[in-house]
C-alpha cells in the first residue's frame, strides 16, 4: 500500500525520465524569429512579417484604417522595396529583432523614430498609437497604454490581468477611431471565452466597457475582425462546454449585443478563423499540420463562399510549429501571402494551387507589410 | 541578438535542456509535445533574453505558463486522452506499476492548471507559495486547485481508492 502522494511523487518522477532529450538551441532560436513575426500578426496590425537576423528593432505599423501603406517603410538603412497587387501593398524591407522597440515612420518630419515600447496599431492621422505592456513585466508599464506619437507620453489604460479576468489584443476598427481590447475569462470548467470588449477612442483616449451576450449553447471565442464598415465585431464561437473544434462565427454590435448567429455546417474542424483584408469575408483554418479544406465565409451574410484544398500552404511550409499562429496574410478570397525561409515573398493562389516567388529579400534580415490597397 | 548573446543562450539552453525537458514531459507525457512545449517556451527566452536575470527560473515561468495557455488553445484535442501511444503497455503484474499507468492515464484527462499544479507540488517539490509565484495566480487558487485535480483523480482512477484512503489515514 501506499498513499497518493507518494504514488504521484513517484509517477511523476518515472514518467519525467521516460522523454528523450532532445537538441533545442538552433531549433529555438530559429523558431523565436518565427514567434517574433507571430506576436506582430497578433498584436493587431494587418501585416506580416518576416525575420531572419536578430540585432535591432525595426517595426512599422501599417494602420488598418489607412487602407493603403503608408511607406516608405523602410528603416533608415538597409535596402526595401514595394509590390503592388490587386487588392494589397507589399512592403518589405531588412531589418532585425528587437521586441521591446518600433520603429514608425513620422509622415510631418517624413523621418523615422524609435518608439522604446511595442506599438500595435496607429491612428490613421499618425498621431495615436497603441502599446503593449512591457515584457518581462515592469510595474512601470504593465499595461497596454495609448501612445502618443508627437510628445511621447504615454497614458495607461489600466488594463491588468484581474479578478479572473484577461485582457486580450484586440483590432483598430477599419474607420481608424476605435481600438477594441478583448476580455476574456476561464470559468469555473477551465474553459476560456470573451467576457467583454474594451473601447479605447483613439483620439480622446476615453473608454468604454460593455459585457458580452453570448448565445444560448455558445460561447464567444476571439476576436477575427471588425466588418469593413466598423460597425460590427465578428467573433468565432465554439459550442458550450467543449474544447474542440469551433463551430459558429458570431457578429455583435458595438454595444454587446448579438447581431447575427451563423452555425457552420458539420464536417469541418476549424481551429482559427482569418479575416480576408478589408472585407466581410472570413477563412476557417483547419487544424495546423493537418490537410483539411480552408472554408471562406461571408460574416456578414453567414453565406458560404468557397471552399479550397490547404495543400498549398502545407508545400511551402507555411505550417510548421504548433504553438505558431499561421504566418499569413489573406489579400483576397483565394490569395494568400507568406514566406519561404525567411527570404522569399510568396503569393499563394488556392484557386489553381500555383505558388509565386514575388520578392527575394537580400541580407540577413526582411519585414514584410501588407495593408489593403484601396 | 548580438553573437555573445546569442552564444550566451546556447549555452543556457545546452545546459538546462535535459532538466527543463523532464518537466516539459510530465507536464504534457508525450514526447513531441514536450519537445513543443520546450521549444515554445524556450523561444519566448530567446526574444526577451537581454532583459532576463535567472533565465532558469524564468524558463520554468514560461513553461507552466505556456503549457496552460498553449495547451488551452492547440493542444487540447491531442492531449485530453487516456491512450499513451508512447508508452509500452503493462508488462509488469506488480500492483504499484499498474497503479502508475492508471495514474498516469489519469493525469492526462485533467485540466492543466491542475495538472501543472501536481507536477510542481510533487516532481519539483515546491511549496505552494512558490507555485503561487511560478503560476502567476494566488496561494488559496493552488490549494483549491491542487483538491480539485486530486477529487477528479480519484473519481478518473478507481484503482487508487486505496491509496487515497492510506492517505486520508
Amino acid at each position: 500500500m501506499t498513499n497518493v502522494e507518494q504514488l504521484l511523487r513517484e509517477t511523476l518522477t518515472g514518467l519525467a525520465d521516460e522523454g528523450r532529450i532532445p537538441s533545442m538551441g538552433e531549433r529555438a532560436l530559429v523558431g523565436a524569429r518565427r514567434r517574433f513575426r507571430r506576436q506582430v500578426i497578433a498584436s493587431g496590425m494587418i501585416t506580416i512579417v518576416v525575420v531572419l537576423a536578430m540585432a535591432a528593432v525595426s517595426v512599422l505599423l501599417v494602420g488598418p484604417g489607412t487602407h493603403r501603406s503608408t511607406g516608405p517603410i523602410s528603416p533608415p538603412t538597409g535596402e526595401s522595396g514595394r509590390i503592388k497587387l490587386p487588392g494589397a501593398v507589399v512592403d518589405w524591407y531588412q531589418g532585425a529583432m528587437d521586441v521591446q522597440q518600433s520603429w514608425w515612420f513620422n509622415p510631418e518630419s517624413g523621418r523615422y523614430e524609435v518608439v522604446e515600447r511595442i506599438l500595435l496599431s496607429v491612428s490613421p492621422d499618425a498621431r495615436y498609437a497603441i502599446v503593449a505592456p512591457c515584457d518581462p513585466p515592469d510595474p512601470a508599464c504593465d499595461s497596454y497604454g495609448r501612445y502618443d506619437l508627437s510628445t511621447g507620453d504615454v497614458q495607461d489604460l489600466g488594463l491588468v490581468d484581474r479578478n479572473g479576468s484577461q485582457y486580450d489584443l484586440g483590432e483598430l476598427s477599419p474607420d481608424g477611431s476605435t481600438y477594441v481590447f478583448l476580455r476574456g475569462r476561464i470559468d469555473s470548467q477551465d474553459f476560456r471565452h470573451i467576457v467583454g470588449f474594451r473601447y479605447v477612442d483613439m483620439r480622446t483616449g476615453e473608454q468604454q466597457s460593455v459585457s458580452l451576450r453570448e448565445p444560448d449553447g455558445w460561447t464567444a471565442q476571439d476576436l477575427v475582425g471588425w466588418t469593413a464598415d466598423s460597425r460590427y465585431l465578428i467573433v468565432t464561437a465554439r459550442a458550450a462546454g467543449t474544447h474542440g473544434s469551433l463551430g459558429a462565427d458570431l457578429l455583435y454590435q458595438p454595444d454587446g449585443r448579438i447581431a447575427a448567429l451563423h452555425v457552420w455546417p458539420p464536417g469541418l474542424e476549424t481551429w482559427h478563423a482569418e479575416q480576408v483584408l478589408g472585407t466581410n469575408l472570413i477563412a476557417r483554418m483547419p487544424k495546423l499540420n493537418v490537410d483539411a479544406p480552408i472554408e471562406i465565409r461571408d460574416a456578414v451574410s453567414g453565406t458560404f463562399v468557397i471552399k479550397y484544398s490547404a495543400e498549398p500552404l502545407h508545400r511551402i511550409g507555411m505550417w510548421q510549429n504548433p504553438a505558431s499562429a499561421v504566418p499569413s496574410a489573406w489579400i483576397s478570397d483565394h490569395e494568400v501571402l507568406g514566406e519561404r525561409n525567411f527570404k522569399e515573398v510568396l503569393l499563394v493562389d488556392l484557386r489553381t494551387g500555383t505558388v509565386r516567388t514575388i520578392a527575394e529579400i537580400p541580407g540577413d534580415g526582411g519585414f514584410i507589410h501588407v495593408a489593403p490597397a484601396r | 541578438m548580438d553573437d555573445a548573446a546569442r552564444s550566451d543562450f546556447l549555452t543556457f539552453v545546452h545546459a538546462c535542456t535535459g532538466t527543463l525537458f523532464r518537466v516539459a514531459y510530465a507536464l504534457t507525457g508525450q514526447q513531441q509535445t514536450a519537445e513543443d512545449l520546450l521549444q515554445a517556451s524556450l523561444e519566448k527566452i530567446a526574444l526577451r533574453w537581454r532583459w532576463i536575470r535567472d533565465p532558469e527560473a524564468y524558463a520554468r515561468k514560461v513553461i507552466y505558463q505556456e503549457f496552460v495557455s498553449l495547451r488551452r488553445r492547440h493542444w487540447v484535442k491531442e492531449i485530453l486522452t487516456a491512450d499513451l501511444p508512447e508508452r509500452a503497455p503493462a508488462a509488469d503484474p506488480s500492483r504499484t506499476v499498474d497503479l502508475r499507468h492508471a495514474l498516469i492515464a489519469a493525469l492526462a484527462t485533467l485540466p492543466p492548471r491542475q495538472r501543472a499544479v501536481l507536477v510542481l507540488r510533487y516532481l519539483e517539490d515546491h511549496t505552494d507559495t512558490e507555485i503561487a509565484r511560478i503560476m502567476s495566480c494566488s496561494r488559496p487558487t493552488v490549494s483549491s486547485q491542487a483538491h480539485r485535480a486530486l477529487a477528479r483523480l480519484r473519481t478518473r482512477c478507481p484503482e487508487l481508492s486505496d491509496a487515497f484512503e492510506e492517505t486520508r489515514s
